[in-house]
């Protein structure tokens, strides 16, 4: 039976008796789960239109903030300022989910021509022309189960083969090659006319370098197709090993309350958290690495009325007070505390105070905010993010 | 309504008697499936497609004296099977490859493939912690240990009203399994079919049924019981086409008897579609929508050929997530050929998944996606029945060779084709033997797996 004809079978039936059930008119809420990975941020950039718009994010992502457009027609990766630990950081954000309770790791083969456990790099499989092998991985970006956040492998060719022939992780299974799982990396897909800004990349407000190990490549394999992608860095998530799920942990969007009690962003610098909320886990960041960051939620954090964002250019003279401490008033750029602005007549407004900047009741970190705000006004959201921090402690993340 | 029934219910009542002590003594082996009503399924070594008069007609006879041969039911039946087997899976009884960790560990395999019954559960679904998204068969985790299993405790029971054209019928399974690791012995009980029929005009092959029932679509949901199946695995696309749903459906034929011809359409509107169970909850709507299937199909019988034609169709919102935008369409073709002892079959399948929203639910649990999926392929079947006097009623070598191709929005297609070979033998018309070997292949997109199923199966029914 052709497929026309079957489909005329199929539509008759159903025209049949769904016109005799009726009252079928769709009620329901779509919620069903959305990835934007690069490719589609590109072109929600092109059409003007945000991502991931949620019931409790209504406003959804503008892919203004995540892209930078060229006028050529290119984009790059912008670099998000915000704060973690009461300190300037710095973070990208190539992938937003909506909907997903959980992401999870997806395997990325590195090929390797022998196995060196303490130094599995030094054997890096070759192509005809000299260069490392692109990498392999399975799980692509037209797919919801796609991820960023990766658990590297190393996977041992045969000896004599040709690593350019290997271009699907098929191939490695069908060959059952050995295979020795390395750590958790955080690599983006990418269209290739969006590239990374020109180095040096630094952080927007202090103007100095974000972390080396954000690079580009041109060529990663999946299904045997070539794919372009970024290195945003190793080790920088957490996850189970069972069920291989991802530990998220929040990223705080501060807000006031609207005039109808929703949320209303101030549009100030996002805050990374370091664990679940109210965890009250101590950051994890060995040698000024965070082991966290790279898959986030969304939660707004609702201040009271009284909360602003700290402008320098707005407050010199209290830009003034942070030099003469030897701060960079630029570190401060953004950070919201909860007295900044002055409501009623019995209001502080701690920006104007000459005590600054110790008279703020700064939310700056998860401690500060939870702390601060309570139970009652942290609102998780159903957006979350690939957000690998790229300057943290107020500096440059270094070495990978 | 059966009119003598009617005009003399105390002689049918009597008639019913005999009848029942007739079929007691004889042990015949007999499981209805509710769509063939009274007569009794010919053996199936004779017709591989035993239940193949899908909706068999009352059978009205005139006046008192009934024509020789006619097999008289009493209103009420209990009919059943024990399904007995003994399975040996490859590798560690699952399609997944050693060392594979991408997630969800069933989008890039087939999970079905190691299937080792006539429910088409696998030796095992064990993904050692992998995430899975709910497109998962029933296992008797054996793994890949050889075992003995007892596959299913069927009980049916059936009854024919007297005086009014209804007939309801029941099947029951029980299913004895080890749990898994840790998770200790269990018995589930199917409720596989409950409905009831009517007979709406007397004299027409005109049903309407309620309840839960078989599918109407295809043609190898008829061999979903041990005893009808000519072999014993289904085959790689039973999955779709052969789970039993909740809702009404309406029977018709009409015979052409100068053309030795017959015109049937089964139409359905249940609360899902015909996925197995494992797939898709069936006892409730997700959408509040229902799903339209149905099956047009023409027959040839004649004195020493028969030939079935059918084309099914289905459409209407998944039943394993809450959108009603989520939508699925399925269309298949299948044909039948059964000529002196030789019997030829086979399906087309195809279908087509939209997206789903609000997480995936299945009969099994709940997933986190309901993705947009794609499947389609086909099966044929060869059966040729060698029949004897005696104990040994009947020897059915057979032979199917099928080839699925199926992919999940985003991951690689996977193709897959699986041989089959077995043989039947029928003893004393009540018991059962069944062997057979199942090669599968991993053609393209999924690893290569060893995952190669030996199994067996003895049937015995009452």
């Amino acid at each position: 039976m052709g497929r026309s004809t079957a489909r005329a079978v199929t539509l008759l039936i159903s025209g049949v008796l769904l016109s005799g059930i009726g009252g079928c008119a769709d009620t329901s809420v779509d919620e069903r789960p959305g990835l934007w990975t690069l490719f589609d941020i590109r072109d929600a950039l092109n059409a003007g239109t945000p991502v991931a718009v949620t019931p409790r994010y209504p406003t959804g992502i503008n892919p203004l903030e995540i892209l930078t457009p060229a006028a050529d027609g290119t984009a790059t990766l912008s670099v998000l300022p915000a704060f973690s630990e009461g300190q300037p950081a710095a973070y990208v954000m190539p992938e937003v989910w909506a909907h997903f309770d959980e992401v999870w790791i997806q395997p990325w083969y590195v090929l390797l021509t022998a196995w060196d456990g303490k130094s599995p790099n030094q054997n890096r499989a070759k192509t005809s022309d000299g260069v490392n092998a692109p990498p392999v991985f399975d799980v692509g970006p037209r797919s919801l189960f796609y991820s960023p956040l990766w658990l590297r492998y190393y996977a041992v060719l045969p000896e004599g083969a040709d690593a350019g022939e290997y271009t699907s992780a098929e191939r490695i299974f069908d060959e059952q090659l050995a295979v020795y799982p390395n750590v958790a990396w955080t690599y983006s897909v990418r269209p290739p006319d969006v590239r990374l800004p020109a180095a040096p990349i630094v952080h927007p407000y202090l103007q100095t370098p974000v972390a080396s190990f954000l690079t580009e490549a041109s060529t990663s394999w999946v299904d045997d197709e070539s794919i372009a992608y970024f290195d945003e860095g190793s080790a920088n998530f957490t996850f189970r090993w069972e069920g291989l799920v991802v530990d998220e942990v929040p990223l705080y969007e501060l807000a006031r309350r609207g005039p109808d009690g929703a949320p209303l962003a101030l549009g100030a610098p996002r805050v990374m958290g370091s664990g679940p909320p109210f965890a009250r886990r101590p950051a994890d960041a060995p040698n000024g690495r965070p082991r966290f960051g790279a898959y986030s939620r969304i939660y707004f954090a609702v201040a009271p009325a009284t909360a602003a964002a700290f402008d320098p250019d707005a407050y010199p003279d209290a830009a003034a007070l942070l030099t003469a401490q030897g701060l960079n008033p630029q570190s401060y750029r953004g950070r919201v505390a909860t007295n900044g602005m002055k409501v009623s007549d019995t209001d502080v407004a701690c920006f104007a105070a000459t005590d600054f900047p110790a008279s703020c009741t700064w939310l700056d970190s998860q401690a500060r905010i939870e702390d601060s705000l309570g139970t009652v006004n942290i609102l998780p959201t159903e957006v979350t993010a690939c957000s690998p921090l790229v300057f943290y402690a107020g500096k440059g993340i270094g070495g990978r | 309504m059966n009119r003598w029934r009617c005009r003399h219910p105390r002689l049918a009542l009597l008639l019913a008697a005999l009848a029942a002590a007739r079929a007691a003594g004889s042990g015949q082996a007999r499981a209805d499936t509710g769509a063939a009503a009274t007569a009794p399924p010919p053996p199936p070594a004779r017709d591989p497609d035993p239940n193949a008069d899908e909706e068999d007609p009352e059978r009205e006879t005139e006046g008192f004296v009934l024509p020789p041969g006619t097999n008289i039911v009493p209103p009420l039946t209990l009919n059943g099977y024990v399904d007995f087997g003994f399975a040996d899976a490859g590798g560690n009884g699952t399609s997944f490859p050693p060392g594979d960790n991408r997630v969800p560990a069933d989008y890039g395999v087939d999970t079905f493939a190691p299937a080792v019954n006539s429910r088409g559960d696998v030796a095992s679904i064990d993904t050692d912690g992998r995430v899975t998204n709910g497109f998962l068969p029933r296992s008797v985790n054996i793994a890949g240990r050889p075992s003995f299993l007892l596959n299913v405790v069927n009980q049916d029971l059936r009854y024919q009203a007297q005086n009014v054209p209804v007939m309801a019928f029941v099947r029951l399974q029980l299913l004895p399994r080890w749990g898994g690791d840790g998770q200790g012995n269990v018995t589930p009980v199917f409720v596989e079919q409950a409905f009831g029929r009517v007979t709406i005009i007397e004299g027409r092959e005109l049903f309407l049924s309620g309840g839960k029932f078989d599918s109407v679509f295809g043609i190898e949901y008829l061999e979903n019981s041990s005893v009808f199946r000519t072999g014993i695995t289904p085959s790689l696309f039973a999955r779709y086409t052969t789970g039993t749903a909740l809702g009404v459906k309406a029977f018709y034929r009409q015979q052409i008897p100068v053309m030795w011809s017959a015109l049937s359409l089964n139409v359905a509107a249940t609360n899902g579609s015909n996925f197995v169970e494992a797939l898709q909850p069936t006892d409730a709507s997700l959408t509040g929508v229902p799903v339209v299937s149905g099956r047009l199909g023409y027959e040839l019988n004649l004195p020493s050929v028969q030939v079935k034609l059918g084309g099914s169709a289905l459409k209407g919102t998944r039943n394993d997530q809450f959108s009603r935008q989520g939508l699925i369409e399925m269309f298949g073709a299948d044909a039948r050929i059964t000529v002196a002892g030789l019997s030829l079959s086979g399906e087309y399948v195809y279908v087509d998944e939209e997206e789903g929203a609000g997480g995936k639910q299945t009969g099994a649990g709940g997933y986190p996606i309901a993705s947009e999926f794609y499947a389609k392929g086909f099966w044929a079947q060869a059966a040729y029945a060698l029949t004897f006097n005696g104990p040994l009623r009947a020897i059915t070598p057979y032979a199917r060779y099928e080839r699925r191709n199926a992919w999940f929005e985003g991951f690689r297609p996977i193709t897959v084709a699986r041989v089959t070979a077995g043989l039947r033998v029928e003893l004393w018309g009540s018991l059962i033997l069944k062997g057979e070997f199942l090669f599968n292949q991993e053609l393209a997109g999924a690893p290569s797996v060893e995952n190669n199923v030996i199994t067996s199966s003895v049937v015995y029914a009452w």
